[in-house]
C-alpha cells in the first residue's frame, strides 16, 4: 500500500558564457565540464533505468540560458574540441599511468567513461536537449524551466521585467520541448509576493521554495511541507525538505564527504607539472581542473588514498538506501495524520550530480532501482502527477524567501554585489519606456529593441551577483554585469537619441544571442489602467497642463474658481487640458469634471511644516507626476501655469521636456503687500519673476495687472498679454432668488476672503454711517479668513454688531441666493488685481460698490455699471451704498447696464483669447521632448 | 569590492575580432555610472530585519532644493527616516520608527534590526533651520518577510482547486492601492493646507521666511 511519495528535483543551470570573439574562453570550460561530468552521466542514467524498465519519475528543470548553450552550434563544435582534447588526456594518461597500479584502472575507467560520453554526444548530434526532451517523450523525466536568464526575481523591481524573464523562459522550453512547462523552478527559490500572479499569466502550475517560506507562510500550512500549498493567484507551490537536502548538501553529515568518494580538490591539471599538463589547460598556462582525478576523499588531512569505482558506487548504493529509509520514516509518521498522502520534495542543483559529487548519477540511478524493488510504500512522483491526486490544495501567502545562504537575499545583497542594482532598475524603467515609446518599430528598431531587451536580461543573472558575493572569479562577473548594462545603454541611445548603428548592432547581436524570440513588448507598462488614456485619442486643438495649488472643491480665493472656469471652457473650445492640483481627502485621485482631466496629487509628509515648504513640496510631487504622466504615453503642447506656487514645477517640467510654458500672474506679492520688505516676501517676488521670466507668454487679468508686471519684472511688453477673468451666468443662477427690495430689510452684502486685503474693515467703519441713513440695513459678510476674529470685534466696539453678520463659509447656492436678494454688493478693496466677485455680483443682478483700485477699476464704470468709492475711505464707501439703498431704481438701473457688459466676460470669449496666447507659443516652434 | 568609480573611459578587448571583423571596442565597455538623474529611493529587502536602500537626487531636483533652502547640498543635514507604513496611512505626521543620519556624497544604506513582518516606507529628508524635517525622497512600501515559525498558532486552512484565484485570503502586509473615490459634488468646506498661513494671498510664517 503506497502512503506516500517523494519527488526528486534537479535543477540545472549555467550563466550565458559564449564568447565567439576568443577561440580559448576560460569560463566556457563550466559548460564543458557540466556536459561531462554531469549532464551526459544522468542522461545515461535515466536511458539505463528507462531500459530496463525502472519507472523513473525525476524532475529537472534546465534553465534557458543552459538550453540555449546547448544547442549552440559555436558551442558544440566548441564542446567537441574540449572532449578530444580530454580523449588524448585520458590517453596519455593511461600511458602515464602503467606503472602505477593504483592509478591504472582509474585512468582507463575514466578513458572508456570519455569514449561512451562522445559516443552518446554524437548519437544526439551534439544537441543533449533532444536526448532530454525524447526522455520527457517518454515519460522518464518531467522538465520544466527556470526564469530566462535566471534573474533573482525578488530583486527585479518592475512586473514587466518579471513578465519578461517568464515569458522568454516559456518561449525556450516550448521551442525545445513541443509544450508549455507546467512548472518553474525560480532562480535560487526566489520568491517575491506577487510572482504568482505572472506565473499564473503565462501558465505555470507549480514551483519549488525553500523550506522555511511554507514556515513564514500565512496561514500556517496545515500538512507542513509535505504537501503543496497554493498561492492566490492559483499556483502550486512545493517546499523543498529540509532534511532530505541536508543529507546531500550538509559538509558534515552530506554524502559526497564520505571517504570513498571522489576527492574534488586533487585533479592533475593542478598537480602534475606544467609542461606535461600545459597542452590540457588554457593556452594562457592558467591551471585548470580537467576531470582526471585519482584520490578518495580519504578524511580531512592532505594525505589521500587512491580512488576505487567499486567501493564508491557501493557506497553510493548505501546512501540511497539510508536516503530512502529516511524518506520511509517520514512518510510513514505523517501520513496517518494528514488524511491524504504526504509529498517530500528533495531538490538539488543538478551540477553537484557528477560534478562536485562524481558518484551522484550513480546514487540517483541506486535511488530509483531501489525505489522499484521496496515494497510499494513510497512512490516516484512528479509535481504534476502529485496535484493531480487530490481536487484542492491550502491556500497560504508566501512572503519573500530564497534558499541562498540565511534564506532571503544576502549572497545577492551586499557591500559586494549591491551596486549593480541601481543600473538594474535604472534599465528596466528605460526598457519600459522604450517597450511604450515604439508600439510599431521599424524593422531596424525592432532588432534594437530585442536585443535591448536581451542585454538587460543578461546584466540580470543572478550568476554575477551570486560570484562577487562567492569571491571566485568576481573580475568576470563585474565585467559582464558592466558590458550588458552598457550595451543597453548604447542600444537605448540608438533608439531615443542617436541614429542606430547597424554594425554595432550586428556585433552585439552575434555576441549575445540569446532569445531570438524574445518579445520586448512584454516590457510595456500596462496602458489599460492609466485612467486618462481612453478619454485622450480625440481629436484636439491642443493639449495642455495646468498647474494649480487650488481647485475646486478646494477653493481658497479666486483662482480655484478662474482654473476651473477656464479649463472647463477651453475644454468645450476642444482643447484637451489635464489640471495637476493637490490632492483633497475624499476625493478620487483621478476623475474627469466637464472635459477636465483633473489628476489630484498626493503632497508628501513630512514637509517642513510651513506653508511655503508645503508649496515647494508640492512642486516637487507635481514635477514627479508631470513625469510620469509623460512616462505613460501623455503628450501635451504647453504648461500653463497658474501663480507662483507653481514656479518650481512650471519651469522644470518647461526646461526638463522642452515644452512651451503660459504662466497667468493673478497678482504680485509686491502688490499684495505694497512693498517688498521680509525674506518671504523676497523670496515669492523672486518665485514670481522666475516664472514670467521663464515663461513664454504671461497672461495678466487687467490692464492695471499688466503695468504691475512689466514694470515689477521689467518684461517686454510683446510678451504680455491682458485677458479679463470671466464670469459664467449659469453658476449664479439661483432656485431661492428673492428681488433687492421685496422684504423690509436692505441687505449690504460683502463676499470674499477676509484678509486686510480686501478692505472689509473698511465696510465695518463704514457700518455706523450706513445703519444711522438707513435703518433696515443689514451687513452680510460671506467667507472666512484670518481677520474674521478682530472684524467681529471691531462691529461690536463700533455698536453695529446687530447689523453685521458674519456667516462664514456658505455654499455656492446660498452666497447665489444673497447676491440674488442684495441691494448692495460691496468690494472695498486696497489691492485687486481683477476682483472677480464684483463681476459675479454684477452677473447675479448685485448693484455694486467697488473701490476704485486694480482690476475692479476696469471691470466697473462709475454711475454706469456701479459706484465706485475711494480706497480705504469708510466715508466715500458709506455714500455710494446709502445712494444706492436709498434709491433702489439707480441700482436697477446700473445691473441692467452691467448685466449688459457680462459678454466681454463670458468665457467663451476668454477661452478663445487664451487658445490665441497658445497659438503663438506653439507656434513658436518648440516641442515636448 | 566597493562601488565601482565612474571611469573616464572603460573600454577594453579593443583587439577582438568576430571572423574578420574587428570589434568595435565599445561593444566591451566596462565604465559603470553610480549615478542616472532619476528621482528615487529604492528599497530592497534583504532578510526580515534588515532593508537595503540606494537613492538618486537628480541634478535638476538637487537644484531646485538648493534654491528653496538656499544651501549648498553638501552643506544640508540629511537623515534617513523610516515608518511603519500603517501608521503612517492612518496618520501623516506619525514619527519615525528608526533614523539614520546620511552624508550629502552617500547613495546607499542599509538599516539593521527591523521589525519581521513589518511594512515599510522609507523617507530621504531634510530639515529646515526650524529643525522640522522636509521629504526630499519617498520609497514604496516594502514587506519584511516574517520569521519562520514552526510552532505558530491555529491554522486558518482554505482549499481551492489549481489554477483557481481567490481575492482577500490573506493581506501580506501592507498594500497601498490607491482608493478611488466616486467624484461627487461636495458642498462641504474641504479645507486647506496650512490655512492659518496662507490666506489665498499673503504668506504668514512663524519665522517670516523660507530659509531651511
Amino acid at each position: 500500500m503506497t502512503n506516500g511519495y517523494i519527488a526528486l528535483v534537479l535543477h540545472a543551470h549555467l550563466p550565458y558564457i559564449r564568447h565567439p570573439q576568443e577561440e580559448f574562453y576560460l569560463e566556457e570550460r563550466w559548460l564543458y565540464e557540466a556536459i561531462t561530468e554531469t549532464y551526459i552521466p544522468i542522461l545515461q542514467v535515466l536511458k539505463g533505468l528507462h531500459g530496463d524498465g525502472i519507472p523513473c519519475r525525476l524532475t529537472m528543470s534546465l534553465s534557458p540560458t543552459l538550453v540555449t548553450m546547448l544547442t549552440d552550434e559555436l558551442l558544440q563544435r566548441r564542446y567537441l574540441r574540449h572532449l578530444d582534447m580530454l580523449l588524448e588526456l585520458g590517453e596519455g594518461e593511461i600511458e602515464r599511468t602503467a606503472a602505477m597500479p593504483e592509478f591504472y584502472d582509474t585512468a582507463v575507467a575514466y578513458a572508456r567513461i570519455l569514449h561512451k560520453v562522445k559516443a552518446f554526444y554524437l548519437g544526439y548530434d551534439c544537441n543533449i536537449v533532444k536526448a532530454f526532451r525524447e526522455l520527457q517523450d517518454d515519460g522518464v523525466v518531467h522538465v520544466i524551466t527556470c526564469a530566462a536568464t535566471h534573474a533573482f526575481l525578488p530583486y527585479v523591481q518592475t512586473q514587466g521585467a518579471w513578465r519578461a524573464q517568464i515569458a522568454s523562459a516559456v518561449t525556450v522550453h516550448e521551442t525545445h520541448f513541443g509544450v508549455r512547462p507546467q512548472g518553474i523552478w525560480l532562480p535560487e527559490c526566489g520568491f517575491a509576493p506577487d510572482v504568482d500572479q505572472v506565473l499564473h499569466e503565462f501558465g505555470i502550475d507549480f514551483f519549488f521554495t525553500d523550506t522555511h517560506a511554507f514556515q513564514a507562510a500565512q496561514p500556517e500550512p496545515v500538512f507542513g511541507t509535505l504537501s503543496p500549498i497554493l498561492t492566490p493567484a492559483g499556483v502550486a507551490a512545493f517546499a523543498r525538505d529540509a532534511g532530505a537536502s541536508r543529507q546531500v548538501w550538509s559538509a558534515e553529515e552530506g554524502y559526497p564527504g564520505d571517504p570513498d568518494y571522489r576527492e574534488f580538490y586533487r585533479d592533475i591539471g593542478h598537480d602534475l607539472d606544467l609542461e606535461t599538463i600545459r597542452p590540457y589547460i588554457h593556452p594562457s598556462g592558467i591551471r585548470v581542473d580537467t576531470g582526471f582525478k585519482y584520490y578518495r576523499v580519504t578524511g580531512a588531512g592532505a594525505d589521500k588514498a587512491p580512488y576505487r569505482f567499486a567501493d564508491a558506487r557501493m557506497k553510493a548504493a548505501q546512501h540511497a538506501k539510508h536516503f530512502l529509509d529516511r524518506c520511509r520514516i517520514v512518510i510513514d509518521e505523517a501520513a496517518p495524520h494528514m488524511g491524504r498522502r504526504p509529498v517530500q520534495v528533495a531538490t538539488f542543483d543538478a551540477e553537484l550530480f557528477g560534478h562536485w559529487w562524481y558518484e551522484g548519477p550513480v546514487w540517483i540511478d541506486e535511488f530509483f532501482r531501489q525505489l522499484q524493488f521496496a515494497d510499494g510504500a513510497v512512490l516516484p512522483v512528479t509535481p504534476p502527477e502529485y496535484l493531480s491526486l487530490y481536487d484542492d490544495y491550502q491556500m497560504c501567502d508566501l512572503s519573500f524567501s530564497s534558499w541562498g545562504r540565511g534564506g532571503y537575499g544576502e549572497v545577492w545583497l551586499q557591500d559586494d554585489n549591491d551596486w549593480i542594482y541601481p543600473a538594474l532598475h535604472a534599465a528596466e524603467r528605460l526598457m519600459a519606456e522604450l517597450a511604450d515609446r515604439h508600439v510599431e518599430p521599424e524593422p531596424l528598431e525592432e532588432r534594437a529593441l530585442r536585443q535591448a531587451a536581451r542585454e538587460l536580461m543578461l546584466a540580470q543573472s543572478s550568476d554575477f551577483a551570486f560570484i562577487m558575493d562567492a569571491k571566485t572569479v568576481v573580475e568576470y562577473a563585474v565585467k559582464r554585469t558592466q558590458q550588458h548594462v552598457n550595451r543597453f545603454m548604447r542600444l537605448h541611445a540608438m533608439l531615443t537619441s542617436e541614429p542606430i548603428d547597424e554594425s554595432w548592432l550586428s556585433a552585439v547581436e552575434e555576441l549575445d544571442r540569446i532569445f531570438p524570440a524574445v518579445d520586448y513588448r512584454l516590457y510595456q507598462t500596462k496602458r489599460r489602467i492609466v485612467p486618462w488614456a481612453a478619454a485622450s485619442t480625440a481629436p484636439t486643438r491642443y493639449r495642455v497642463m495646468f498647474l494649480s495649488w487650488e481647485f475646486p472643491p478646494m477653493t481658497v480665493g479666486g483662482l480655484s474658481r478662474h482654473v476651473y472656469d477656464l479649463s472647463r471652457f477651453l475644454s468645450r473650445a476642444d482643447l484637451e487640458v489635464h489640471v495637476l492640483t493637490p490632492e483633497v481627502e475624499g476625493w478620487p485621485a483621478y476623475e474627469v469634471v466637464e472635459g477636465v482631466h483633473v489628476h489630484r496629487i498626493p503632497v508628501t509628509r513630512p514637509d517642513g511644516g510651513e506653508f511655503v515648504h508645503w508649496a515647494f513640496q508640492m512642486n516637487l510631487a507635481m514635477i514627479d507626476a508631470g513625469r510620469k504622466l509623460f512616462s505613460e504615453g501623455l503628450r501635451i503642447d504647453l504648461v500653463h501655469a497658474h501663480d507662483w506656487l507653481v514656479s518650481y514645477a512650471a519651469c522644470t517640467l518647461k526646461n526638463e521636456f522642452g515644452i512651451p510654458l503660459v504662466a497667468t500672474i493673478h497678482a504680485t506679492e509686491h502688490g499684495r503687500n505694497g512693498g517688498i520688505f521680509t525674506d518671504l516676501q523676497r523670496y515669492i517676488h523672486h518665485l514670481e519673476w522666475q516664472l514670467t521670466y521663464e515663461a513664454n507668454q504671461v497672461i495678466l487679468c487687467s490692464t492695471y495687472m499688466k503695468r504691475e508686471v512689466e514694470e515689477l519684472f521689467r518684461l517686454p511688453p510683446e510678451k504680455l498679454h491682458v485677458i479679463a477673468n470671466g464670469v459664467d451666468p449659469e453658476l449664479l443662477r439661483t432656485q431661492n432668488a428673492r428681488k433687492a427690495g421685496d422684504g423690509e430689510s436692505q441687505t449690504v452684502l460683502f463676499v470674499g476672503r477676509l484678509v486686510r486685503e480686501k478692505g472689509v474693515q473698511t465696510l465695518i467703519e463704514a457700518a455706523p454711517l450706513i445703519v444711522a441713513a438707513c435703518p433696515q440695513a443689514q451687513i452680510a459678510i460671506l467667507g472666512k479668513g484670518p481677520e474674521m476674529e478682530g472684524l467681529k470685534r471691531q462691529a461690536a466696539e463700533s455698536g453695529v454688531a446687530e447689523s453685521v453678520r458674519f456667516y462664514g463659509f456658505v455654499s455656492d447656492d446660498d452666497r447665489n441666493a444673497l447676491l440674488h436678494q442684495a441691494s448692495a454688493a460691496v468690494f472695498p478693496s486696497l489691492y485687486e488685481p481683477f476682483g472677480i466677485v464684483a463681476l459675479e455680483a454684477m452677473a447675479a443682478g448685485a448693484p455694486v460698490v467697488v473701490s476704485d483700485v486694480g482690476g475692479l477699476a476696469d471691470v466697473v464704470r462709475h454711475e454706469e455699471t456701479g459706484l465706485k468709492m475711494v480706497p480705504d475711505d469708510p466715508h466715500s464707501l458709506a455714500t455710494q451704498v446709502i445712494r444706492l439703498l436709498q434709491q433702489p431704481e439707480l441700482g436697477r438701473a446700473y445691473a441692467k447696464s452691467a448685466t449688459a457688459e457680462l459678454v466681454f466676460y463670458d468665457w467663451n470669449r476668454i477661452a478663445r483669447q487664451t487658445t490665441e496666447v497658445y497659438r503663438i507659443v506653439v507656434s513658436e516652434g518648440v516641442g515636448q521632448r | 569590492m566597493g562601488w565601482p568609480e565612474d571611469p573616464a573611459s572603460g573600454l577594453n578587448g579593443t583587439n577582438a575580432r568576430l571572423g574578420n571583423t574587428e570589434l568595435d571596442a565599445s561593444l566591451f565597455d566596462t565604465s559603470w555610472r553610480n549615478r542616472w538623474q532619476i528621482d528615487r529611493l529604492v528599497v530592497l529587502v534583504r532578510d526580515p530585519v534588515t532593508i537595503f536602500i540606494y537613492w538618486d537626487v537628480s541634478d535638476s531636483r538637487r537644484k531646485l532644493i538648493c534654491e528653496h533652502f538656499q544651501s549648498s547640498w553638501a552643506s544640508l543635514p540629511f537623515e534617513l527616516q523610516v515608518f511603519d507604513a500603517p501608521s503612517l496611512d492612518a496618520n501623516h505626521d506619525s514619527a519615525p520608527v528608526r533614523r539614520q543620519t546620511a552624508t550629502p556624497q552617500q547613495t546607499r544604506a542599509y538599516i539593521h534590526e527591523l521589525a519581521p513582518g513589518g511594512t515599510f516606507i522609507v523617507d530621504l529628508t531634510t530639515k529646515t533651520i526650524y529643525g522640522k524635517p522636509f521629504t526630499i525622497l519617498r520609497s514604496e512600501p516594502v514587506f519584511t518577510p516574517p520569521l519562520p515559525n514552526p510552532q505558530c498558532g491555529a491554522p486558518r486552512a482554505l482549499f481551492a482547486k489549481v489554477g483557481e484565484q481567490r481575492d482577500g485570503l490573506w493581506v501580506h502586509g501592507h498594500r497601498m492601492t490607491a482608493s478611488v473615490a466616486t467624484p461627487t459634488v461636495s458642498r462641504e468646506d474641504p479645507g486647506t493646507p496650512y490655512a492659518e498661513q496662507f490666506d489665498g494671498y499673503t504668506v504668514r510664517t512663524a519665522g517670516g521666511g523660507a530659509k531651511a
